[in-house]
């Protein structure tokens, strides 16, 4: 493996392996998105689910001033355009949404073609399609096409505005059906660009960071604070403690732990923090039982015996010269493992559709791409998500070559 | 044996452990016929939840048709979502047995072949990939070919299976072990004196192969049972972990089906388990179950 070489600020020449550095550059990319997530935290309410944040203050314009005074949250104005599925909403009349299969996307991009391919439940043979679409001047806009025969609807805008869409499809036996909703066309320029729906995806996915990423800590703190002084001292001193904990480590992982973490997660209400404890708890028993593996075969060593004798406690010997010289690599990679092994547990759930619909998280970013199909949601929600597995697989195997490496 | 029978002991009181915590956490409701929002205005005492769940996990029989499994009998259909289950892990293992144990002979016998190297590292990178991330891409491929996995039950299952070889760690970890113990066991005193007398070394090589691979099927069957029943939830097959996962999503939740799946689950991940374990047994005369 390469290893660069980097000064230190005592001007020696230090080796830091390859490894390490990209899994500490992904690492420092992980906390950049994860504070930028937190910075950019203040419209929680409209979440990847509804709509990107900068079409809210072209709804409040479209709505005018007086609607956009009693809406003054941007919930309030999703119940005027649209609900949080990305839906024709209230607009729609309820007729409409069950004669019709598909809903529009709610948002079009200046210079990008928007397309909507309808559906009908109840298809007649001969239906006719047309489309009205309004501005907020009264003007009827040009750019907004439809086939007659199949009804997709194309075009590409050209300007931001907000129209009012109207698609009726005709029979020959004159009944006619209406679909109607209101087109938001946005010029802002969003990092990642967005999904069918129009939903802002680099901004899903910062939302989600902040949901998975930092509250892994807390089942990698688990491990690492109970499992590694568990493991060492049952390991050390033996006895009934040690047998318990074989038991223990045993019964538990004749469960498969994602059903364990989603039970737990069920019961305290698919909150996200206890959700991760959860997972802490369930990697706990593997860890404990590999440090007290670890502790036992180096406790029988020579070395052992001779800072006996040469009147070190316990104590010393079991966190300086076991745990700490011998054991680190073993930990940091347990650690490491059991971090990403959370983030995995938390994207699954969210994947399964098993979490809070509402939190936002990588695995129902996953979730929601799948459905709508939206490769632009997908590639970058499995790429960060491929991100964290990387970050956590470096880490360990470049400490493993900065430690192991011949002094 | 004995200490398959620890584990099989105390799993059942785990089990047991989960029962208790299921019957003492204050439900909103603990009868799956009944309103909700009529449940949670009564809290039912100790001894009324205690007869309630009790009662039909051990006779398997619900008060009503269950909202999941629409029948009222949950033992009815366990064994055919037990089959389901059953044979998507058992299809898998197969599969890794086969792929992974010929591919870890090559790559073991001569280390320095580039192609039986190249095949371990594809094995070993496919399968570092979680199983979301396989089941994404199969679904993504499947659109962008304008079908649908979910149409043809065989497809399904198919796709399933493809997920949880490439998604669990179960192919790299026989890959690697087979690999490892194929090179170690080359060099062992009574294979070269086999090689030396001109006899052929298959018998002794597959008889030394079986306990390694044995024991890494063993470690990581619960954690196939696991990944079998994500792939069953995505894939929407009806299988033991389909019903366990929407009895934890329904509304009230079906404690019953949840214990009653759980513990079927976990004996069929011991009877894998005690299966391989068996197989070690019988290779290697000098150990003990």
């Amino acid at each position: 493996m390469t290893k660069l070489i980097i000064p230190t600020a005592f001007n020696k020449r230090r080796r830091i392996p390859a490894r390490m550095l990209s899994g500490l550059v992904l690492l420092a990319m992980l906390i950049a998105a994860n504070i930028a997530a937190y910075i950019f935290h203040h419209e929680r309410s409209d979440s990847y689910l509804c709509l990107a944040p900068s079409h809210i203050a072209i709804i409040r314009t479209a709505l005018g001033a007086e609607r956009a005074r009693e809406s003054s949250d941007a919930t309030a104005s999703f119940a005027f355009g649209f609900n949080c599925s990305g839906d024709a909403g209230s607009d729609a009349s309820d007729s409409s949404a069950r004669l019709f299969g598909t809903s529009p996307a709610p948002i079009a991009r200046v210079g990008r073609p928007y397309t909507y391919r309808p559906s009908l439940i109840q298809s007649g043979n001969t239906d006719r399609w047309s489309v009205e679409a309004i501005d907020a001047a009264g003007r009827e806009t040009g750019w907004l096409a439809v086939d007659p025969q199949s009804g997709v609807l194309t075009g590409t805008p050209l300007v931001p505005t907000t129209l009012d869409v109207r698609l009726t499809a005709k029979s020959d036996d004159g009944r006619a059906r209406l679909q109607q909703w209101k087109l938001y066309v946005d010029d802002r320029f969003l990092l990642l660009g967005t999904d069918n729906n129009g939903r802002d995806v680099a901004r899903a996915l910062l939302e989600a960071m902040q949901s998975t990423v930092l509250p892994a800590t807390i089942a990698a703190l688990i491990v690492l604070g109970v499992g590694v002084p568990l493991g060492a001292l049952s390991g050390f001193f033996g006895g009934r403690a040690a047998s318990l904990l074989i038991a223990i480590s045993s019964a538990v992982q004749s469960i498969p732990g994602i059903l364990l973490i989603a039970l737990a997660g069920r019961l305290s209400g698919w909150n996200l923090l206890l959700i991760m404890a959860a997972v802490g708890v369930v990697l706990l028993p593997e860890t404990a039982s590999g440090v007290r593996e670890l502790v036992e075969r180096f406790k029988r060593r020579d070395f052992v015996e001779a800072a006996r004798e040469l009147g070190m406690s316990d104590n010393r010997i079991l966190w300086d010269e076991i745990v700490w010289h011998n054991g680190r690599q073993f930990i940091v990679e347990r650690v490491a493992q059991s971090y990403a092994a959370a983030v995995l547990a938390e994207v699954t759930l969210g994947f399964l559709d098993l979490t809070d619909s509402l939190t936002p998280s990588l695995g129902r970013v996953l979730l929601v791409g799948r459905e709508v199909n939206a490769p632009a949601m997908l590639v970058p929600a499995l790429l960060l998500l491929l991100l964290v597995i990387g970050c956590f697989s470096l880490l360990p195997r470049g400490f493993a070559e900065l430690w192991g490496r011949p002094r | 044996m004995t200490s398959l029978l620890r584990n099989g002991f105390l799993t059942l009181l785990l089990s047991l452990a989960l029962v208790v915590a299921l019957v003492a956490i204050p439900a909103d409701n603990l009868d799956p016929c009944a309103d909700s929002v009529a449940a949670a205005a009564t809290t039912p005492t100790w001894s009324v939840r205690v007869d309630s769940v009790a009662r039909r996990v051990v006779r398997g029989h619900l008060p009503c048709a269950s909202q999941l499994t629409g029948s009222d009998s949950l033992f009815a259909d366990l064994p055919h979502l037990l089959r389901t289950s059953g044979a998507l892990v058992l299809t898998t293992m197969l599969l890794v047995i086969l792929i992974a144990v010929p591919a870890g002979i090559a790559a073991g016998r001569d280390r320095h072949n580039a192609w039986a190297r190249s095949a371990g590292r594809l094995i070993q990178t496919l399968s570092s990939l979680p199983v979301i991330v396989w089941a994404t891409a199969i679904f993504a491929l499947a659109f962008r070919s304008g079908q649908s996995v979910m149409t043809n039950p065989w497809v399904t299952f198919t796709a399933a299976v493809v997920t949880l070889l490439l998604g669990d760690r179960l192919l790299g970890d026989v890959h690697d072990r087979v690999a490892r113990s194929t090179h170690e066991l080359l060099a062992e005193p009574h294979i070269r004196t086999v090689r030396a007398a001109g006899f052929s070394m298959r018998r002794h090589l597959v008889q030394g192969l079986v306990p390694p691979v044995a024991d890494a099927i063993a470690s990581r069957t619960l954690l196939l049972v696991g990944g079998a029943i994500v792939a069953e939830r995505l894939y929407g097959i009806r299988g033991l972990g389909s019903l366990v996962f929407d009895a934890l999503k329904s509304n009230p939740m079906e404690r019953e089906v949840i214990v009653v799946s759980t513990v079927a689950l976990v004996t069929l991940g011991i009877m894998m388990r005690a299966v391989a374990e068996g197989a070690a047994v019988l290779a290697d005369g000098r150990r003990r179950m």
